[in-house]
């Protein structure tokens, strides 16, 4: 059953966050005995709380708060993540590919890019290999595990066709954590399309009904929903000793800790390190290097829809259930460093007349609008090589209703991605048209759902927050927990590469304990 | 239901917006309520303009007098400013005079603003949460409640080359 410790029990590990970083970790470590307390800034939802309704949804689920945006992030919603118990995973549509090899080793692999902070990582696949095998299992990936992969909707069918045509054979119904037949105590997908306002039915993988339970049933852990941490406190030699918190009423309370794991997801992450500053890290927490906060990455993303000479009804079936691979690779003959995937993307009919075409309105917008059952759609999905100058900062002046500083996150595209996105867009404009497509339409602007890098691992304290582990090169007993860690975002969707790396950071965290490292 | 015109619907909203604006009067006596006339002009000539944003000749012409009143009950102060920047643009004309095309004109003339951002997204959320207007583009709405998409036509596409399908 659920625990409750002390506020001054300082033997606790104290998880900011309860997403796919930080719900992982809190089940992981549960598991072996650890007592966990979780501070979740949003609330815990039910089943019963998730209905067939985008809107009602995205109130519901997606982080609100105040957020600016400069450059190419919308500002007021210059990203898409979500503040609830199993954080974005809620909304997450469930594609698990892993990393390549070259991905980890971006650096040696492209060279390095002008005006850019291209690293490797610490690690490479054959180390990620075992922990993405584990995280597959306890996902239910389809494609994996002997798992059958999902039935292709309409929309998936004109994207295999054609990408047939234009000589992609590298195409199916992905690997997904969505289920097409019944297992791991969940219902098989029903093609509601919803996926991306919560599973109504709990077919597709989210952590507050997978980690969440688990990790209560151990009776080590403490989930604090409607928390809100406000600040890491360190002490004079420099170890994190505990986290303060504002709870739902608004009353501030510090929670003492053994250890420290940060899993705010990006933004979150960044705003405590760097707010949690002191006389001795007076450029926030783990920032000898100046990178916390820096190397924003959001993956090259834009969405492409044809408007095809017959029926699609995108809307019917898994939203993204479906990839083109053959661009997966580092091919620089094509004009930019890096590769990219093309996914399956099925949009409701609100978004498409708000979006589809920039400000488009009158007549002919309306004509337009009228044929959203006969519109196909994709989204590319590419490396985003990071840039010092795209970062999260603290706003100098505004503060947020808990009294932060509102996070400012800025983000300029590199023009080794505006060379993807051109190159992108064309194929995937020839795929649409070789079918009768009439009409292509692209959509770049757009809050980031996957946000990664303002934390990177490496070897180098110099230039890295954290070592190959998550531990912050500064302070021992402070780890980031959230795909922060990446160093680059390679092309794969993140989810499954943060929750890897959470399985094996804990594995790390146990031995650390249990010898008394930490 | 028969399609209607343009000019119909205009005299439907006219309708409604009056009786719109009285009513909102009764319910708020408060000073600084607007006399009826002043609410209805308000109310039709925002309604209009919602209209002239997403013309749907089969679309329910209360559809656009409700976006008219979520545009006031969500920014009044925009609202008025912009019915404001409208007449600075028509020369202070009232608008229900204006053709068609002298008010599209005048609406891309101030395109740009965010009186027209903010009018032109309540116009569409407020369309595009109605199942008439969803039944209209093809959008099926909410299907947990009917099993999904499964068993309703999910990968059922006929149109493809032989062999895609």
């Amino acid at each position: 059953m659920p625990a409750r410790f002390p506020l001054d029990d300082g033997s606790v590990v104290v998880i900011i966050g309860s997403g796919a970083g930080g719900g992982t970790l809190s089940r992981e470590l549960t598991a072996r005995g650890i007592k966990v307390v979780c501070l979740e800034a949003g609330p815990r939802l039910d089943i019963s709380d998730i209905v067939n309704d985008t809107g009602e949804m995205f109130a519901k689920l997606t982080w609100l708060d105040d957020r600016r945006g400069v450059g190419l992030p919308p500002d007021g919603q210059p990203t898409w993540t979500c503040k609830t118990v199993g954080g974005t995973t809620a909304h997450w549509t469930a594609n698990c590919p892993r990393f390549r090899d070259y991905e980890f080793r971006a650096l040696s692999t492209y060279g390095q890019l002008p005006e850019c902070n291209l690293a490797d990582w610490p690690i490479g696949l054959s180390e990620m290999e075992p922990w993405y095998d584990k995280a597959e299992k306890h996902l239910g990936v389809t494609g994996t595990n002997g798992l059958p992969r999902l039935p292709g909707s309409n929309n998936y069918k004109v994207m295999e066709a054609g990408a047939r045509n234009i000589g992609y054979t590298d195409v199916d119904t992905y690997n997904m954590a969505v289920n097409a037949i019944p297992q791991g105590g969940r219902p098989a997908c029903l093609q509601m399309g919803f996926c991306s306002s919560g599973c109504a039915i709990n077919a597709k993988w989210m952590g507050l009904f997978q980690d969440i339970p688990v990790a209560e049933a151990t009776d080590h852990f403490d989930l604090r929903p409607e928390c809100m941490a406000t600040e890491i406190v360190t002490d004079a030699d420099g170890k994190a000793t505990g986290v303060k918190y504002l709870d739902k009423d608004g009353v501030l309370h510090e929670q003492k800790a053994r250890i420290v794991c940060v899993a705010g997801n990006v933004v979150e992450t960044a705003r405590i390190l760097l707010n949690s500053r002191t006389e001795r890290f007076p450029n926030g927490l783990a920032n000898g290097s100046d990178q916390v906060g820096r190397n924003y990455m959001r993956h090259v993303m834009t969405q492409i829809f044809g408007l095809m000479p017959g029926v699609v009804n995108m809307f019917k079936g898994t939203q993204t259930a479906g990839v083109i691979r053959d661009e997966v690779k580092h091919d620089p003959s094509r004009g930019f460093s890096g590769g990219f995937q093309f996914h399956l993307l099925g949009l409701d009919a609100n978004y498409i007349a708000n979006n589809l075409v920039a400000n488009g309105w009158g007549r002919d917008y309306a004509v337009l609008i009228e044929k959203y059952d006969h519109l196909a759609g994709v989204i590319v999905t590419g490396e985003d090589p990071p840039q010092e100058s795209n970062r999260i900062t603290l706003h100098p002046t505004q503060k947020d209703q808990y009294g932060l500083p509102v996070p400012v996150v800025t983000y300029h595209n590199h023009a080794n991605t505006e060379a993807m996105l051109a190159y992108a867009e064309r194929r995937g404009r020839e795929m649409y048209e070789s079918l009768g497509a009439t009409q292509v339409f692209t959509i770049r602007k757009f809050g980031a759902t996957h946000n990664m890098g303002v934390a990177r691992m490496g070897d180098d304290p110099k230039t890295s927050v954290t070592n190959r582990w998550g531990q912050t090169h500064e302070i021992p007993n402070l780890f980031v927990s959230d795909g922060s860690l990446f160093p680059t975002s390679g092309c794969a969707n993140p989810t499954l590469t943060i929750i890897s790396l959470m399985m094996r950071q804990a594995d790390y965290l146990g031995q650390q304990m249990e010898s008394g490292a930490i | 239901m028969t399609a209607m015109t343009r000019r119909m619907a205009l005299a439907i909203i006219a309708q409604l917006a009056a009786a719109a604006s009285l009513a909102a009067c009764g319910m708020n006596n408060e000073e600084g309520a607007l006399a009826p006339d002043e609410g209805s002009t308000e109310i039709e000539t925002l309604a209009s303009v919602a209209y002239d944003i997403m013309p749907y000749e089969s679309v329910r012409p209360e559809l656009y007098v409700r976006a008219a009143e979520a545009m006031l009950a969500g920014n009044r102060t925009l609202a008025t400013n912009g019915l404001a920047m409208l007449r600075q643009v028509t020369g202070d004309r009232r608008w229900m005079d204006l053709k068609e095309a002298e008010q599209v004109a005048a609406l891309t003339a101030v395109q740009d603003s965010d009186f027209f951002a903010f009018m032109r997204s309540t116009t569409i959320n407020t369309l595009f949460v109605d199942p008439q207007v969803w039944d209209m583009v093809g959008y099926g709405g909410s299907a947990v409640e009917h099993g999904g998409y499964i068993d309703r036509g999910f990968n059922d596409i006929d149109w493809l080359p032989t062999g895609s399908e």
